[in-house]
């Protein structure tokens, strides 16, 4: 049969959906015709992305349906069922597993639903479907039967070697150039976390791939798409300590020379130094830790199973071994507070973690905190309207004691850490918050503007940017939430542009700022021109929308620095020397050969041609 | 026949890159296979629509990376383009908007190739053909003008960027003597590539298409969109200097009727649109609806009393007017380049003197003050259309110059 799968917009970009991969090899190794159209990369709109599917005539389409991407899926549906009716629609995902019952009622163009992993039980429905055989009885499927919704029970994937490799290249979007392979070893987590709902999903039987299985996954994805990095995605990777470790002893006797990455977070109590210490030799870059808060009262209530001292030790671990930590939080929990976020980011600064992520609590269906928040507090959203990844700052839910109000602020507080620090010691010292703000930006990203408004309550910044990137602030200038728009004109050779720049900043060092923001994107070579000529009151690198800030002494500028003088950089410029003289000469040649190729031509009255010939 | 086309963008950006996307839609409608390998632009995606393969430093180009950067990654991707080349096996390759020397080499090497001429970068050092000390349209060919009139290198003792690429800019035009086809969209392209010594029997001309629509379609929408008191103009196209756009600007603040502007732009010169309209005080007559895909430009255009097409530079053909004229609205534009093949002075709208402003200005007072004769020039540029430019011309001249390029290849 010739089957579409679909994956919504909403969701992290650059992320690729693993488990329709999955599918997608399943359906093909049972002999059918399988395509992903991931709408959520490409951006199509549904009409043109309707025109694609009906091109393509699939028999059967499948929307991988996620809470922050319902609503995607069914205007995808939607104008799909417009130019062609001609294929069943199927739903399956996380939000399908909780909310089948809602979903199924509510959304008649969806002909059938699937439970938990549907690995074995859309292969066998297919199976029957193509045959023409009853498939009501197939496990995990939900459907509509007299009017009433009927689900039978999930069959989960006992033995994860039997499943065949994911099939990315299926993917309209799919490019192997820098492909971060995503990996599972292992499915389902038995912990029992309020918020979380990966047992619903994935069940709390956890089942492991053996570790030969994985190798021969990876050694496939080096011969296939020549990449040398990937990514676990597991919902718990190191339960149990002694495979984690097996795997990482084989990845270091094989000499599969990857880079690798644990973002979807391990346990802080389910890693030792033994197991770090591999990881690292292993080729682990990066770490995630679950650490949702730093108040014992909140981070014991959410029932991880686990101490904040073993958090503290975790990370101690993985940064003795040489990784870098990333820490997630969460916003919102059950009895969390202002007061609480703030110990919560104290606990953070504490840790020195690498990153750090703050997002604001959504509850999904069938948790207990989803439970919780209809008792104790209020659902502010349709939880079909909340996004996972998003730098819109609504919350979903708030208590009597954490308003939503609150909860933004609390947000801004976590994320932006460093600038409220900075507006406190500003005010220590001058009695009074910054106003006159600089922002020198040569990049593409515009968010530090809104970070700027709310942190310090409606201030007006100046911005200097380049003559490309100016129309980026236009229109914040004609709406007067930029106060000076000044624009860099690009010179032709870098001694100009040194030059102008001065020249620049000798008019911008009048302005006596109290702050100046430089975006760590934007050419270095401008920095010391910010910091002996502007010469602000204070000084800042800036990234990611000025959730980190850098003062101009600390060892991050310096390394800022520095890195323009790298060995591989050096050596560059040491070849340069020798060979940019010959491309200046060739170039002096040229111009002379050119001068002799003298031709009075001007334009030539052209060819009467007929049009078309 | 299978086809392997070459290109810097793959998206909607501009009029090639339109052009791009409606021709390979019309080929493949047509039965040519197309496979399509695109520069590694982040924008730039696989749209699943036919086989892609997005090759990094497809078009490199010697700028800020330095040179050796630049010969590191075009010989890369060069070696990459000819293992896509053997594999893909195709029977002509068509080369769209790329400036990489080593690229058009290999390509030559290993297939027949046609090439899209869509700008003057093939034979000028400053990419646009206007002078850098006048901006006046450049009369002259490639040659000792460029260095005199300081296109190289203002200073030759000054390694600029110009003088960076000045090497690899000559290497690209030499190259392109090997071409088997050189497609040019109007006469006076044909005249400048003739000019630049390229040989008359590499030259193909082939006029660019839009998609059209029936006339009482486009009736209807411009029935349903415009406002025939507002005398709406209407200028689609980049924010550069080349562009016109501040000489439109100069020429609607003399006019004497009242009128609404639309510049659906964006680009580079937008911080210099936006003092001219201050400057002239033309807050409260011009509207910015910023950049557009075609289905919301053509709103605009259904919306428009005249289509403005002010370019200072020898435009190659100018796409806009077509999509104007398929919209059966009248264009003034200056005479430039490869106007004068699709505008008929008179017929289908109103030419002027290239930069002259109010010359410009009469002539869309004009035609905003006898609507009936700029109803009757939008009729007779949808006639045009419909005759010359439709894509049922197009895709056959085009397959028939692709037959030609390979039976010519296979003579030699």
């Amino acid at each position: 049969m010739k089957i579409l799968f679909l994956n919504p917009p909403g969701w992290q970009k650059g992320s690729i959906n693993l488990g329709l991969s999955y599918l997608a090899a399943g359906l093909i190794k049972a002999g059918n015709e399988v395509k992903i159209f991931d709408v959520n990369e490409s951006e199509l709109a549904p009409e043109v992305l309707a025109e694609r599917t009906r091109a393509y005539a699939p028999e059967v389409i499948g929307f991988s349906v996620k809470t922050a991407t319902v609503k995607q899926a069914l205007l995808l549906s939607a104008a799909i069922k417009k130019v062609y009716k001609e294929a069943l629609h199927l739903a399956g995902g996380p939000h399908i597993t909780l909310d089948y019952e809602n979903f199924l009622k509510e959304n008649p163009e969806i002909d059938f639903a699937f439970l938990g992993e549907a690995d074995l039980s859309l292969v066998e429905f297919i199976t029957k479907l193509s045959q023409k055989e009853d498939f009501t009885a197939v496990p995990g499927l939900a459907y509509r039967k007299n009017g009433a919704i009927f689900a039978n029970a999930v069959k989960i994937v006992e033995n994860l070697d039997d499943l065949p490799f994911p099939n990315h290249e299926v993917v309209d979007t799919f490019n192997p150039a820098g492909f971060r392979y995503p990996l599972i070893t292992s499915r389902g987590c038995p912990y029992n976390c309020t918020y979380c709902c990966v047992g619903l999903v994935s069940t709390k039987k956890w089942r492991a791939r053996s570790v030969e299985n994985i190798l021969s996954e990876l050694k496939s994805a080096k011969e296939r798409y020549n990449t040398g990095l990937f990514e676990i995605l597991d919902d718990n990777f190191t339960l149990k300590l002694d495979r984690a470790k097996e795997l990482c002893r084989r990845l270091i006797s094989e000499k599969l020379n990857f880079k690798w990455y644990c973002h979807n977070g391990i346990r802080a109590d389910k890693v030792d130094f033994e197991l770090a210490k591999l990881m690292k030799r292993a080729g682990c870059e990066s770490v995630a830790l679950g650490i949702e808060s730093g108040t014992e009262e909140v981070f014991d209530s959410i029932k991880k199973g686990e101490k904040l001292s073993d958090i503290v030790k975790a990370v101690k671990i993985i940064k003795k071994a040489g990784m870098r930590t990333v820490g997630y939080f969460i916003i919102g929990l059950p009895g969390d507070t202002l007061a609480g976020i703030k110990k919560t980011i104290a606990f953070q600064r504490a840790l020195k973690l690498d990153n750090y992520v703050y997002g604001l609590l959504t509850p999904y269906p069938k948790t207990e905190v989803f439970d919780i928040i209809k008792k104790e507090g209020r659902l502010l959203l349709d939880i079909k309207d909340t996004y996972h990844f998003s730098a819109e700052v609504n919350a979903a839910i708030e208590y009597p004691y954490f308003p939503a109000a609150e909860l933004r602020e609390a947000f801004y507080l976590a994320t932006y850490s460093g600038l409220y620090s900075f507006k406190e010691k500003y005010y220590k010292n001058y009695r009074k918050a910054p106003e006159k703000i600089l922002y020198i930006t040569f990049s593409a990203e515009t968010g530090f503007l809104d970070t700027v408004k709310t942190v310090f309550a409606g201030a007006r910044p100046d911005i200097f940017t380049s003559r490309y990137k100016a129309e980026l602030y236009l229109k914040a200038k004609q709406e007067g939430s930029v106060r000076n728009l000044y624009i860099f004109e690009g010179k032709e050779t870098g001694v100009a542009k040194i030059f102008s720049f001065i020249k620049f900043a000798r008019l911008l060092g009048k302005e006596k700022y109290d702050a100046v923001f430089y975006n760590s994107a934007s050419k270095r070579i401008f920095l010391p021109a910010a910091v002996f000529i502007i010469r602000p009151k204070a000084l800042f690198l800036e990234e990611e929308k000025g959730k980190y800030i850098y003062g101009i002494f600390s060892r991050k500028v310096f390394k800022y620095i520095l890195n323009r003088f790298s060995g591989r950089k050096i050596l560059t410029a040491v070849v340069a020397l020798v060979v940019y003289p010959c491309f200046r000469l060739g170039a002096v040649l040229l111009a002379g050969l050119l001068l002799l190729k003298r031709s009075k031509k001007l334009f030539p009255v052209p060819k009467e041609r007929e049009v078309g010939k | 026949m299978k086809i392997l086309h070459l290109c810097d963008h793959y998206r909607p950006l501009g009029g090639a890159e339109k052009l791009l996307f409606d021709t390979l839609l019309a080929l493949e409608a047509a039965g040519v296979q197309n496979t399509v390998v695109m520069h590694d632009y982040p924008e730039n995606r696989i749209s699943g629509a036919r086989k892609e393969y997005i090759l990094p430093g497809l078009d490199a180009q010697p700028g800020s990376a330095g040179i050796l950067s630049y010969l590191r990654i075009s010989l890369k991707a060069k070696k990459q383009l000819a293992g896509i080349i053997k594999h893909e096996k195709p029977d002509l390759i068509h080369v769209h908007n790329l400036q990489n020397p080593f690229i058009f080499s290999q390509c030559v090497k290993l297939a027949p190739v046609a090439r899209s001429i869509h700008d003057p970068r093939l034979y000028c050092f400053t990419d646009w053909r206007l002078l850098p000390k006048s901006r006046k349209i450049c009369p002259y060919p490639l040659g000792a003008r460029c260095v005199t009139e300081g296109c190289v290198a203002k200073d030759l003792l000054l390694y600029t960027l110009s003088g960076k690429r000045a090497i690899f800019k000559y290497l690209h035009y030499l190259a392109h003597k090997k071409a088997d086809r050189l497609i040019l969209e109007s006469k006076a392209m044909i005249s400048c590539i003739l000019q630049n010594g390229y040989k008359e029997e590499q030259v193909a001309l082939l006029p660019n298409f839009t998609v059209t629509h029936e006339l009482f379609e486009v009736q209807e929408r411009n029935k349903k969109y415009s406002v025939p008191e507002e005398n709406s103009l209407v200028f689609v196209g980049r924010a550069s200097y080349e562009k016109g756009l501040t000489f439109l600007l100069e020429a609607v603040s003399r006019l004497k009727v009242p009128f609404k502007l639309y510049l659906v732009t964006g680009g580079p010169e937008m911080p210099v649109v936006y003092q001219k309209i201050k400057d002239l005080k033309l807050e409260d007559r011009v509207i910015l609806p910023g950049v557009l895909s075609y289905e919301e430009t053509r709103k605009y255009y259904n919306k428009a009393a005249l289509v403005v097409v002010p370019s200072v530079w020898l435009e190659s053909f100018c796409l806009v007017g077509l999509e104007a004229m398929a919209n059966a609205k009248p264009v003034v534009a200056y005479k430039t380049g490869g106007i004068s093949d699709w505008l008929l002075d008179g017929s289908t709208g109103l030419l002027a003197e290239c930069g002259n402003i109010p010359e410009l200005a009469e002539k869309i007072e004009f035609l905003l003050k006898n609507k009936e004769t700029a109803v009757s020039f939008g009729l007779n540029g949808f006639n045009r259309v419909k005759e010359l430019y439709s894509k049922e011309v197009y895709i056959p001249r085009l397959i028939e110059i692709y037959k030609e390029t390979i039976a010519g290849r296979d003579k030699r």
